[in-house]
This record gives structure tokens, C-alpha cells and sequence, in this order.
């Protein structure tokens, strides 16, 4: 009963809202409605009056006061239906496109030795939740806190099945404006973590806002809590209270408005919260590393280069209200139409033919210098990708670990976050890009899955973690069930687990675990382990952060990359998971780049004698140049006598 | 660009061919009674120059300009090695038949001359060779940048067709050297 406020019904506000209702459920307001503009490159000040989700306009004063809907406040002037079929919203939107392979959510499990890559988009190697039989709760529980809402927080409230889960007392992640668009860091983006552990998703905005704070946890109420007689709590001491937003009355100034620090353009810092790449371990140079060490401090990194020539992440990766952001890849599409806007790497810095604008196709955008990559030979640019050689860790002998926001929720404060943390992401892995057969080189982040599942007929279907422990019987369930003190697995526990799966598996169903690259099973009674389709890494293209020219690949010359001993072609990749380390072999990277072995040690070695062969080229070809000289001058001379002959 | 560069290479041999052809008086066939032999060794030589031609025209023009791909793998390296070869074998054979191949008239104390047929596609292929290999050469070196390289590279691609009709005009001509 949302408009009764302890002093009767508010019946001009109930029909004000039984009015916004209608018409929104009328359809097509965002769409129809003409939206104010300013049409200026100066923001529009946002001083605004805050709405709650069912119109209401919010008073500091009223004790009852609902939290604030970015929805209802942002949709007064802005059509936050479109928005929400944006790149961070569209998740679930079968009719979206998925595009290259991006970042998955990775389900990590400790205690059963799970890290497998979870998705609703359709990225070859990654899981849809449901397949594991993950909700949109839990996916918000586990990941929700770097989820900018929308998606798995709203479609309990789409009409679409959910799932289960507490919506009515937790109320809907809206999709939260101001997690991009704050100007300034009084918007808190780690305040959702605690909040979604305390259910409390309607208040979030609010919160993270510093507009007040929410007394009480929705996570306390019972399950057969009815939100209908929330008001009613007040009257009986009994009755189980919702969580009560309490307003900052400071906040608002005398017309009850609020000023919102907005910028169209987020600064990189917000965007930061959600996708912060951070090395785990050393990084040295084209040494064998010790995996485990610590990493270097975050004082020592210079960062991307384009911000620090004074660019924003949303200078390239742009987006119309549509909020179709660019990714920036080449033969992207947006909204299902090529991107004709030229915002990848080539095409900023060389222009591009399939841009509609004129300066566009010159290339040099925002400054961007075209590179002369002298004595480069052109071959390189058809088989790797910008990235190849400019972005993310120096390659060494031995790909690094990597850390990222969404897998290891950094953002977030944490004392035990160590480099060995679950999940293992393996970085630079150079591969086609995408994964696709022919595609150039690129450098991507690989997480080798592990989870245990039922294979039947040679498929593998994943068990989720809690299936795992109850399957296994007590085998995983005295593991210690922590991020930072998990215990690999070996092969011992694995096959007690399997035994005891085996003992409850159905008929037709093989327990099997995934890791390392392998799937493993019994077979009389003995662990074996093959390779199968199931357990090949997931893998996605990485292009930040991108390095200057001056420490690229091929920098210090051809042998950067063409010797015999490079990590480019001769690193490897291990195959480690949360298994014990003598269960991770070393991966040859020449597999990932599915090139010939035999060519590339050839090739390698070809460039020893390189400087040898040009000498010999220069010198061949200055005879060659001479001699041919020599004969244009006699020639030219007796052309000349001649003449003079027969002038005589 | 390929067009242009083209024509005026076309344009070049052209008036090449023009000249040499009016450097060959009909006085000369009068005061040239015989050939030149041949030796075993020159022969390999040539043997080796046709055999680079050729494999340079399979990875170069068939594997790569025909198909469209960039060469890359074991034809680049191939290329590689026997580009270098060529660029050995029209150094000694211009050392040792240049003299015999001059396009001018014969006179007292010139060395025995091979027939024109042979003689002005012979000068083609040192030219269009030279073009290739220096272009080659220069593009191993950390010179030219990328619109250079391409450059180089669509000159290094013309030169290299353009050389297989003087190539195959001599080879011809080789083989019919001692024919009347």
C-alpha cells in the first residue's frame, strides 16, 4: 500500500500514479514521447526531483519515503526502455548480438574445484547458467556486484520466469544510471556488493548515491513476506519490517530537488570498477616465472597509453542512447548494422573505408598518430591483430596470470586476494582472434575450466558446485571452502569423488571432472585422463593495456618474435586449474596459434642469418648494379661515336 | 598505381627494344659469322637462373598474386631463397656473357656475340632483375615505412611479371641458339 503514509491515503498522489502507470503500461511511451534536449556540448545540470518505482515524487520529509527508481527518475526525460537493450543490459535478449567473445562470468567453487565460464550470450566454450541450473538470483548474488543492474536483476519483473528466488522482498537491480554516468566518485560502486549480500536491491541506487541509508536487511524477512502489507509492519510489533530508506535531507535542496553530478561521457575510473585487468605475479621479461609470487605493485604500472595522452575509455568505446557500446573491434556490428563509425585501433589511426564520414576515412582521429612502422614487412599486418604486439603483458616464457574486476571482484576491498585466487586466467595466449580458423593473431585471456559433470555419450554436462558436493558425499565437503586458502585437488581426491559419484549416477551417466585440459574418469577402478572438447580453454581477446610504440613487439627488432627461442611462438601456456600443480602441463603456444612447429623453428632460426643474407643481398645487387652501369656507359659511348660517325 | 607503373615500364622496354634493335645493323650479320659455345658450367648457371624464375613465379604470381593471399609460410621462405639465387646467377651470367650480349655492332677484338634474339631479352632480365632485387633488399631494410612498402612491394610485384616474357622469350631463344 504505497500510498498510505501513516496520515490516510494520498489520493492525488495514487492517481497521479494509477495515471503513470497507465500510461506507461500503455507501451511505446519512451518511443513517442518527443525528449527534451539541450542540444549543447554543456551538460544539462541535473537538478532533479527523485521518483520512487511507482511514480512518486520523493520527499526528505516523508518517513515512508520509497527508494529512489532510476527508471522512473531518469525515464522523465530519458527512454530508459532503449537503454536497457544496451551491451551491459542485453544479456538475455536472445535477439542480441553476441559479438566477438568477451569476458564471461566465471563460477568459481573452491571446495569442489570449479571455475568454468558462465554466459547467456552465445560465446563458443562458455555455459548458459540455466545449463547449470543457475536463477537470475543466484547470478546476481554471485555477480551482481559488478552488474550495473538490468538483466538478471530485472527480468523477474518482465513477465519472464525466473526461477525462484526472493524478488518481493529483495525488489528489482534496476538498471543504476548513475554507476556509469556520476561525475564524481560520491556514487560508490562497491556499495552493491554489501547490498545484494544483504538482499537489499531496490535500495541500491539510493545508497550508492549517498542520497540516505536503508535501515533493516531484506534478507531477515521470511519467505511468505507479503511487500502488499509492508505498510502494516508499523502497527504490529510482530510483523517482520522491510528495510526503511531514510533520506539525507542536506541532499535536497528547498524544492525537494536533487542535483545529480552527471557527465555524458564516463571517466574511466567508473569504468575501471567493472574491468580493471591487474597482473597476478611477476611480469618480467621473457623469463620463466614463479606463478605464485606476488605481483608487482600497482605503483609500478604506466597503464594504457591512450589515457595517458589525456583519452577516456568512452572516447573509442562509444555509444549512442541506444547504448550500443563500440567495442571497437574491426567488422563489428551494432544493433545488428556494420559499425560504420571508425573506432577500432586501425581505423582510428588509418582511417577507414567503410566509414560514412569523409574525416573518418583519413584516420588521425582525436589526434591518433598513423605509425610508419618502418621496415615492417606488410605480411605482419594481415596476421596479427594491433593487440599482437601492443596490448597487455609483455609476453614471457610462460603466460602470466591475471586478475580481473568480474572474476576476482577486484573494486572490491579484500585482504586475502593473492595470486594464486581462483579463477586461474592465463595472460597473453596468443591465438587466432575469436578463436576463429584464419583469423590474425591476437593476444587473449584463456581460463582452463574445471568442474565436475555427467558425461553421457561422450557429452559432458556440468554439475554445479552444491550438485558436486552432494554427489560426491563427504569426499569435497571437508574442503576448506575459502578464496583465499583453497586446496588444489589431486588425483587421489578426484578419484574418491568419482567413486562416490559413480555410486549414485544414473544410468548411462559417467561422473567425470574437468581440468587441466582433460576430462578424468574411472576405468576400472583407475583414474584416467584424456583430452575432450569440453575441457579446451575458454579464451577472449584482450586489447588493454596497450603500450607504447617504443615497447611493442618488434621494438627491439625481427628477433623479438623470430628466433628460437621466443615467447611469441616458443612460450607456453599452463594448463592449471584448481588442481595440483604436477596435474598442469605445459601447453606449447605454437598449439594455440595453430601454426606449423616445423616452419617456425625454421623461420626462427632463418633470422640468424638474416643480417648475414642482407649483406650478401646488398652486396650481390651493388655488383649487379655496377656491372650493369658499366655496360649503360659503353653503350652510351659507343651510341655517342656512332653518332659522331655518322655526323663525319 | 599497378597500371601506371606498368606502362611506363612497358614504355621503357619499348624504347629498350627499339634501340637495341637499331643497334643491330645489318652490317653486324655480315661480320658475325658463328655463335658463341656454351660452356657446362654457364649452362648451370642458366639452368639454375630458369629454375629460380620458376619457382619464383609459382610462389609469387600463382600462390600469391593469382590467389590473393599474402605470401606467407613456406612459399615466403621459398621466395626468399630463391629470389637470392637469381640475384647470384644474373651476376655471373652478366659477368660472363655480358660482353656477348652487348647490343652493339661487332668490331675488330670484340668477343663472339650471341644472336640478337638472345641478346636483348638478356638485358630485359638484368634490368627487371635489378628492380626486383633492390626493392627486395630495401624492403628488408628498416627504411621504408608502410605506404613505401607497398609501393615496393606493387614494383617488386610488376618487375617480378614482367620479367617472365624476356625470361621465357630467351629461353627460347637459348634453345634455338645454334639453329640457323
Amino acid at each position: 500500500m504505497p500510498f498510505m503514509h501513516g496520515k490516510g491515503i494520498d489520493w492525488a498522489r495514487a492517481i497521479a500514479a494509477c495515471a503513470l502507470l497507465f500510461v506507461l503500461g500503455a507501451g511505446g511511451w519512451c518511443q513517442e514521447v518527443e525528449l527534451l534536449k539541450t542540444h549543447s556540448r554543456s551538460p544539462y545540470v541535473h537538478r532533479i526531483t527523485l521518483y520512487d518505482a511507482e511514480g512518486v515524487a520523493i520527499s526528505p520529509e516523508d518517513q515512508a519515503a520509497k527508494p529512489y527508481s532510476p527508471s522512473a527518475t531518469c525515464g522523465k526525460c530519458h527512454p530508459v526502455g532503449a537503454v536497457a537493450g544496451g551491451w551491459h543490459f542485453n544479456e538475455l535478449n536472445p535477439e542480441a548480438d553476441s559479438g566477438r567473445p568477451g569476458e564471461p562470468w566465471i563460477l568459481v567453487d573452491p571446495r569442489t574445484g570449479t571455475q568454468i565460464a558462465l554466459s547467456d550470450r552465445h560465446w563458443p566454450g562458455s555455459w548458459r547458467p540455466e545449463d547449470l541450473g543457475i536463477t537470475p538470483w543466484e547470478m546476481i548474488h554471485r555477480f551482481g556486484r559488478h552488474q550495473p543492474g538490468g538483466s538478471y536483476g530485472t527480468i523477474a519483473f518482465g513477465g519472464e520466469a525466473a526461477g525462484g528466488g526472493r524478488w518481493p522482498m529483495s525488489g528489482p537491480l534496476e538498471i543504476d544510471c548513475m554507476a556509469c554516468h556520476a561525475a564524481t566518485q560520491e556514487h560508490d560502486q562497491a556499495v552493491r556488493a554489501r547490498m545484494i549480500e544483504e538482499e537489499n536491491f531496490k535500495w541500491i541506487p539510493s545508497v550508492a548515491l549517498n542520497l540516505g541509508v536503508v535501515r533493516g536487511s531484506a534478507k531477515d524477512l521470511p519467505d511468505d513476506y507479503d511487500p502488499e502489507f509492508a505498510e502494516f509492519a508499523a502497527f504490529d510489533p510482530n510483523m517482520a519490517s522491510p528495510p526503511n530508506m531514510e533520506y539525507d535531507a542536506d541532499v535536497f535542496d528547498l524544492n525537494e530537488r536533487v542535483f545529480f553530478d552527471i557527465v555524458r561521457k564516463p571517466a574511466a575510473e567508473r569504468c575501471y570498477f567493472c574491468h580493471t585487468t591487474r597482473p597476478a605475479g611477476p611480469q618480467g621479461d621473457f623469463e620463466a616465472v614463479d606463478l605464485d609470487a606476488a605481483g608487482p605493485e600497482r605503483w609500478e604500472h604506466d597503464g594504457d597509453v591512450h589515457l595517458a595522452a589525456g583519452l577516456t575509455c568512452a572516447d573509442c568505446h562509444r555509444n549512442g542512447i541506444d547504448h550500443h557500446i563500440v567495442r571497437g573491434f574491426e567488422a563489428e556490428t551494432l544493433g545488428g548494422e556494420l559499425r560504420t563509425t571508425a573506432l577500432s585501433c586501425r581505423e582510428c589511426h588509418y582511417g577507414s573505408e567503410i566509414a560514412d564520414s569523409p574525416v573518418e576515412r583519413m584516420g588521425g582521429r582525436l589526434g591518433a598518430p598513423a605509425a610508419d612502422h618502418k621496415g615492417m614487412p606488410l605480411i605482419h599486418f594481415e596476421k596479427l591483430t594491433c593487440t599482437a604486439c601492443h596490448s597487455g603483458p609483455m609476453p614471457q616464457m610462460q603466460a602470466g596470470r591475471v586478475q580481473t574486476s568480474l572474476a576476482h571482484g577486484l573494486g572490491l576491498s579484500e585482504r586475502g586476494r593473492s595470486a594464486d585466487m581462483l579463477p586461474l586466467i592465463a595472460a597473453p595466449v596468443f591465438m587466432p582472434e575469436g578463436g576463429i580458423e584464419g583469423a590474425p593473431l591476437a593476444p587473449h585471456k584463456i581460463l582452463w575450466p574445471a568442474y565436475w559433470g555427467w558425461m553421457r555419450e561422450g557429452i559432458v554436462e556440468p554439475m554445479h558446485p552444491d550438485e558436486a558436493l552432494r554427489a560426491a558425499g563427504q569426499v569435497l565437503k571437508d574442503r576448506p571452502d575459502s578464496h583465499e586458502a583453497w586446496q588444489p585437488l589431486d588425483e587421489a581426491t578426484i578419484q574418491l569423488a568419482l567413486e562416490a559419484m559413480a555410486g549414485g549416477a544414473e544410468e548411462g551417466a559417467e561422473p567425470v571432472y574437468i581440468a587441466n585440459g582433460n576430462v578424468y574418469h574411472l576405468k576400472a577402478n583407475e583414474l584416467v585422463r584424456s583430452l575432450h572438447p569440453s575441457a579446451v580453454p575458454y579464451a577472449w581477446p584482450l586489447a588493454h593495456d596497450v603500450r607504447p610504440g617504443a615497447q611493442s613487439l618488434g621494438a627491439r627488432g625481427c628477433t623479438d618474435c623470430h628466433a628460437p627461442d621466443t615467447p611469441f611462438y616458443f612460450g607456453t601456456v599452463i594448463a592449471e586449474g584448481p588442481t595440483t600443480a604436477s596435474m598442469a602441463a605445459a601447453m606449447p603456444m605454437l598449439d594455440f596459434e595453430q601454426v606449423d612447429p616445423t616452419l617456425t623453428t625454421l623461420w626462427g632460426l632463418s633470422f640468424k642469418w638474416r643480417p648475414l643474407l642482407k649483406i650478401v643481398g646488398f652486396v650481390l645487387i651493388g655488383v649487379l648494379s655496377a656491372l650493369l652501369l658499366a655496360y649503360l656507359m659503353a653503350g652510351l659511348q659507343r651510341m655517342l661515336s656512332f653518332i659522331g660517325e655518322r655526323g663525319e | 598505381m599497378n597500371t601506371g607503373l606498368t606502362i611506363v615500364l612497358l614504355l621503357l622496354l619499348t624504347l629498350f627494344i627499339w634501340g637495341g634493335i637499331r643497334f643491330l645493323g645489318g652490317r653486324e650479320r655480315q661480320t658475325q659469322p658463328r655463335r658463341p659455345r656454351v660452356g657446362l658450367g654457364q649452362a648451370f648457371i642458366y639452368s639454375l637462373m630458369i629454375l629460380s624464375v620458376l619457382m619464383l613465379a609459382l610462389t609469387g604470381l600463382a600462390l600469391s598474386t593469382l590467389v590473393g593471399k599474402p605470401m606467407s609460410g613456406y612459399p615466403l621462405m621459398l621466395h626468399v631463397g630463391f629470389g637470392g639465387l637469381l640475384i647470384v646467377c644474373l651476376v655471373v651470367l652478366l659477368m660472363v656473357w655480358g660482353d656477348r650480349c652487348r647490343l652493339t655492332v661487332t668490331g675488330p677484338g670484340t668477343p663472339i656475340r650471341f644472336r640478337p634474339a638472345m641478346r636483348i631479352p638478356f638485358w630485359w632480365i638484368m634490368a627487371l632483375g635489378l628492380v626486383s632485387g633492390v626493392t627486395a633488399v630495401i624492403m628488408m631494410t628498416p627504411l621504408p615505412n608502410m605506404a613505401w612498402m607497398l609501393r615496393l612491394t606493387e614494383i617488386h610485384r610488376v618487375a617480378g611479371i614482367l620479367i617472365l616474357v624476356p625470361v621465357v622469350w630467351h629461353l627460347i631463344a637459348f634453345w634455338r641458339r645454334d639453329r640457323v
